[in-house]
């Protein structure tokens, strides 16, 4: 009696872990049982093990080849260990899953039949909620069919198509018929015909890799489905859409689509659709669009793409419209943007793209070209038209084209479209296109992309930005890449040498955000070398970073970042306002925000008066309202009261003090202690170009006023008196 | 006299050119009149005119060529079954399918059609073509199938969810 409590104990604890409770044995009548095959037993073969499994029993294959073909039309979990195969022999599909909530996980499939029409495959699914994980198929026509079965879960296989048959021949890697809702999740299909959705809604495809086949994917009456964080490498055509509506396609690689077509992304009678943050490089065609969006009241819209090193960026049909391609970069594609047939593309949106052959400039600093971008290259009229002419790039004929266009404006086409406020940094996309442990390596591509997505440090910029905000872009461009980094201001060895004078020797230093850091030293001591270094305008030895972003590289954003105050600034001969105005056109600063600057620094009274009129100090002011004109986080200032008389210094610095309050980062340097002593929470003491300390203002004070002795010695001799 | 003769002589002499040049420009022109020929269609190179796909599967391959002499290829009989339905406009000269079986190109016009939700086609919609009527019902009876005639086809396939 007390060994069958003991017993029943041990199996309701079992039960509570989770645990299999009964192995290699028949089933009881009230537990979940793990059958286990193998070549050695207790089972076999698979389809005794089923035949012997009840609902929700668990079959543990342990090795060894099972022939044949298996259809399992219950509701049980085929466990794999150590890689058993399952070979059809070349006989039809090789696995079933006719059964809902089967779990199908850890085998090896391999061996179907041959006839496409007859659907053969590594495993076919027929029932709802049917999770296939982690298998590795082989030699097999079409690769897991889901059919008619709702809620799958395809992740984590290995598939590969027979490699006998030229890929038109072969089948499917993954195929989805009638099947909505389901997963297709973290898979690597290599040389198979295409994936294919079909008559499918709700479906996800994730993280997958699909490389050397014809389509990497191909929807077709499919509604709201998306695709993300995918590789397509090597296909004859990446993501092919038709006649569906709602796709949504975000952070996929899609590169070496080189077939026939080659597009990268293709768009057929298509609604509702978002392309976005792709990086879509060395293909025939980045994307290609007919008859999308297809519907009047539907739309289309690509933004924060890369579209690099292709044939064609885009094509378009002449009769598409109401597409909007924003944000994204045009990167050195032989043709940016082709009209199939000829013609213009004004009835597409083209607002704020990056286009590698900009010639355009940006003088204000925000970002944007100051000219619009118009494509309008002649020879690319004509291979729209006629793309066998395309068999001319690279030609004498080509720059003969383009010259006489240059030459005689009359035979220039009009531009294929416009965009208005061209980007003059491509996008940042270097987050999604580094290599994933395990993945396929970009390679020098996707190296350059990465770099690109370094230069650029600008996509934060331009999402966050808000149309129509004064001195946004500018500001914008400030924010931190790392926003829970603590540090504005970063140096490490720099060092700058003049002929055989060392500047700067290894000053290495940090500002956290919001800090005031004084640069404290003699004349010569190397403070304004280094505050020439910081805003880019000398090379040193060492690394600079502003924000997160290296100086050297990144110079016009970090400048950005940076409100710089000289010792002396240099007027051009205009009013106050006429100065403010000057400037604040530059950076797109309107008269609002000059207004408020004017009020805050007390130069309101002034607005009026010739610069030349004011006084050292009011000039000062006014350097710092145009160092404030487009908010910058950080202030630069080279002795800011050098030039001022007492009370103009006492103003300038309370002025300060305030500004560092609201949390500006204020690094200045001086040699004045009552300016330290107002402003600095640290001060880095050079010397000789060398920090020779960093000490508090009130260290420092204590140096300078070290107690000194006096001592005067009174000689008898000289006979005086002292009272 | 002598000159009549020569005026003749020359004027013969021209008629024979003129029939020459017109019997050489007949020769060189297109061959309007002549028996219209299926494409050639490069496998896994060329596209379908009506969905832009790659051509890759020769039994359900097909083309029309049309009044004004332009042909017209498809990579899935529904495709053409469906751009040349009965309602179509434009004027179909002739018809070109493959059987199923030989992969030979044969006239649409007199080929057998057969359509079923289990055969699978390149753009799902389910229609091979049989130069043979007993092949064609020997396939409709293993697909559960039916055999139909050119019109009759044109009649029966739809775009959209097949």
């Amino acid at each position: 009696m007390r060994r069958r409590l003991v017993a029943l104990l041990g199996l309701v604890l079992g039960l509570a872990a989770g645990l299999p409770t009964v192995v290699g044995a028949a089933p009881s009548a009230a537990l979940t049982t793990v059958l286990v095959v193998s070549p050695q037993g207790p089972f076999t073969t698979l389809a005794a093990a089923v035949q012997a499994a009840r609902e929700g029993d668990t079959v543990e294959v342990r090795g060894g080849v099972y022939r044949g073909s298996l259809t399992v039309a219950k509701t049980v979990r085929l466990e794999g260990v150590g890689w058993p195969v399952l070979d059809g022999g070349g006989q039809g599909t090789v696995v079933t899953l006719a059964a809902p909530d089967i779990v199908f996980r850890g085998f090896e499939v391999r061996g179907s039949g041959s006839e496409p029409h007859l659907d053969h495959a590594g495993i076919t699914v027929t029932a709802p909620r049917v999770v296939v994980e982690g298998n590795r198929l082989r030699d097999v026509l079409f690769g897991i069919f889901v059919a008619q079965a709702e809620s799958a879960v395809i992740r984590g296989n290995t598939v590969t198509s027979k490699d006998e048959y030229d890929l038109g021949r072969k089948g499917d890697g993954l195929r989805l018929w009638y099947s909505p809702r389901v997963l297709i999740e973290g898979n690597t299909v290599s040389a198979t015909r295409d994936v294919v959705i079909w008559y499918s809604s709700d479906v996800t495809l994730r993280d997958n890799l699909v490389q050397d086949g014809r389509y990497g994917v191909h929807l077709m009456y499919c509604d709201r489905v998306t695709i993300e964080r995918n590789r397509l490498v090597n296909n004859s055509v990446g993501i092919y859409t038709m006649y569906s509506s709602g796709t949504w396609v975000r952070e996929n690689v899609i590169r070496g689509q080189r077939g026939p077509s080659g597009y990268a992304l293709g768009f057929k009678d298509a609604d509702n659709v978002e392309v976005t943050h792709n990086a879509l490089v060395d293909n025939r065609v980045g994307v290609f669009l007919d008859g999308t969006p297809f519907t009047p009241q539907s739309y289309s819209r690509f933004e924060a793409n890369v579209l690099a090193f292709n044939d064609v960026g885009v094509i378009l049909q002449p009769a598409v419209h109401n597409n909007t391609f924003a944000g994204n970069a045009f990167w050195e594609n032989v043709e940016q943007v082709g009209v199939q047939g000829g013609g213009q593309l004004e009835r597409n949106q083209w607002q704020g793209n990056y286009w590698s052959d900009y010639t355009g400039f940006d003088a204000n600093e925000d970002g944007r070209g100051d000219t619009p971008y118009h494509a309008e290259r002649t020879f690319e009229h004509l291979t729209d038209r006629e793309p066998r002419l395309r068999a001319l790039l690279y030609s004498p004929t080509v720059q003969a084209i383009e010259f006489a266009a240059a030459a005689f404006p009359i035979v220039r086409p009009q531009p294929k479209l416009t965009d208005a406020t061209p980007l003059v940094q491509p996008p940042d996309v270097a987050a999604f296109v580094q290599p994933t442990p395990g993945g396929e390596r970009l390679g020098l591509v996707g190296a350059g992309l990465v770099a690109l997505g370094l230069l650029a440090g600008g996509l934060a910029v331009w999402r966050r930005t808000s149309p129509g905000q004064e001195g946004h872009a500018t500001m914008l461009n400030c924010l931190p890449r790392d926003t829970a980094a603590a540090v504005a201001v970063r140096g490490r060895g720099i060092t700058k040498t003049y002929g055989e004078t060392q500047a700067l020797t290894d000053v290495s230093f940090e500002v956290r955000h919001g800090e005031a850091v004084a640069l404290w030293g003699a004349n010569g001591a190397g403070k304004t070398t280094l505050i020439k270094a910081l805003l880019g305008l000398i090379e040193t030895d060492g690394v600079i970073e502003v924000e997160g972003q290296p100086v050297g590289q990144a110079g016009k954003a970090v400048r950005a970042c940076i409100g710089y105050v000289p010792q002396e600034t240099a007027f051009y001969d205009l009013t106050v306002d006429g100065t403010l105005a000057f400037y604040g056109r530059l950076k797109k600063v309107g008269a609002a925000r000059r207004g408020d600057l004017l009020a805050r620094l007390g130069l309101s009274e002034h607005r009026r008066k010739p610069v030349a009129a004011l006084s050292g100090g009011l000039k000062q002011r006014l350097a710092l309202a145009l160092a404030l004109l487009a908010n910058p986080p950080i202030l630069l200032l080279d002795e800011p009261t050098a030039s001022l008389d007492v009370a103009g210094r006492r103003d300038y610095l309370a002025l300060l003090a305030e500004l560092r309050r609201e949390g500006k980062t204020l690094l200045f340097a001086s040699h004045r202690l009552d300016e330290v002593e107002t402003l600095a929470d640290r001060v880095l003491i050079l010397d000789e170009g060398e920090v020779m300390a960093e000490v508090t203002p009130a260290e420092l004070r204590r140096q300078l006023t070290s107690p000194v002795t006096l001592s005067e010695w009174l000689t008898p001799a000289l006979d005086f008196e002292v009272e | 006299m002598r000159q009549n003769k020569v005026m003749r002589a020359w004027r013969w002499r021209g008629w024979v050119v003129m029939v020459l040049a017109a019997l050489a420009l007949a020769g060189c022109s297109p061959r309007q009149a002549g028996e219209p020929q299926p494409p050639e269609i490069v496998y896994g190179r060329d596209v379908c005119d009506r969905c832009g796909m790659i051509m890759d599967e020769p039994r359900f391959a097909a083309a029309v060529v049309l009044a004004d002499g332009q042909t017209l290829k498809y990579d899935d009989l529904g495709e053409m079954l469906l751009q040349h339905g009965t309602a179509a406009r434009e004027t179909v000269r002739a018809w070109f399918v493959h059987d199923y079986h030989s992969e030979q190109w044969v006239r649409g016009e007199k080929a057998l059609y057969v359509i079923s939700p289990k055969l699978r086609t390149p753009m799902g919609f389910g229609v091979a073509a049989f130069a043979e009527r007993p092949d064609a019902e020997a396939f409709a009876a293993t697909m559960s199938g039916t055999v139909l005639s050119l019109e009759e086809a044109r009649g029966k396939v739809k775009g959209g969810h097949p």
